[in-house]
């Protein structure tokens, strides 16, 4: 590595440092170099021997405390923002939440009221007397409910998934970026 | 190595390496290189660090040789820091070797 290679490496990794810190650094290497060159070696010779840039250049950054961490909201946004956010809610969001509950409560009853009807349908001929059609509409009920059934677990963990991703947004905007 | 282990040593290196006497970052980092094998661009770091700490300052001499060159010397909380970090060395070093020697006996 040549000499301009080395430190425009080293500049680039140190570039989250302030100007006049990483300036002062790299006059260091380019002292370094100077000196270097004087007692008769190749700047391929010296940057070999200086080491790799980039373990160098961590070697700086890590030492020091890490720039304040970005996003964290003001009370004041904060509140600005859970206020546009009651609106929505308000507005849109609960209307149409209510509405995807209702329709899942009614899915629900659904599946209950097909079982309830296989059952009676099933134990209908002791009171009816035996007919088969009855036994097959019976069990063919069950069969209908059972499916819809699998289906509406289904629906019910999404549903959850997605009003408990609903909930983590209205944290996040309000708190403003959180990290995870 | 353990990296903030070798931290320490280093800097218990630079420092008593300085306690001798006024010298400059390649002058430093060729002593150090030679003797330990490390790569020379390491000393420059805790140079800096050392600086920061109060340990270290630093002024600028003319050389014979072209522009003038950054000295680097102790102050006299560095002075305090390598005489307290030696002992701390000497006592490290001196426990490790009667771990090492003997140690069915401890």
């Amino acid at each position: 590595m040549k000499r301009n290679e080395f430190l425009n490496s080293l500049q680039q990794q140190l570039a989250d440092l302030p100007y006049d810190e990483r300036q002062d650094i790299l006059a260091d290497f380019e002292e370094h170099f100077r000196v270097g060159a004087n007692s008769g070696k190749s700047e391929e010779e010296i940057a070999e021997e200086l080491g790799d840039p980039a373990e160098l250049a961590k070697q700086y950054v890590d030492g020091r405390t890490p720039p304040k961490a970005e996003g964290g909201r003001s009370v004041a946004q904060g509140i600005l923002a859970g206020t546009g956010l009651l609106l929505f809610d308000l507005m849109i969001g609960i209307p149409i939440i209510s509405a995807i509950i209702a329709v899942w409560v009614s899915l629900w009853a659904a599946v209950i009221g097909i079982l309830a009807a296989a059952a009676v349908l099933f134990v209908a001929p002791l009171f009816a007397g035996m007919y088969f059609g009855l036994i097959f509409a019976s069990l063919s009920l069950l069969g209908l409910s059972g499916l819809m059934g699998i289906g509406m677990v289904y629906l019910t963990v999404y549903l959850f998934k997605g009003l408990k991703y609903y909930c983590v947004a209205h944290y996040r905007i309000i708190k403003g970026g959180i990290k995870r | 190595m353990n990296i903030q282990f070798k931290k320490g040593v280093l800097e218990l290196c630079v420092l008593s390496l300085l306690f001798e006497g006024d010298r400059y970052g390649y002058d430093l980092a060729s002593s150090l290189s030679e003797t330990i094998s490390i790569s020379d661009g390491t000393v420059y770091p805790i140079l800096r660090r050392l600086k920061e700490e109060g340990y270290v300052k630093t002024y600028l001499q003319e050389s014979t040789e072209g522009p003038p060159r950054k000295y680097y010397s102790l102050t006299e909380s560095g002075r305090k820091e390598k005489i307290q970090l030696h002992q701390e060395w000497d006592h490290f070093v001196c426990g490790v070797n009667k771990i090492i020697e003997g140690g069915a006996e401890l």
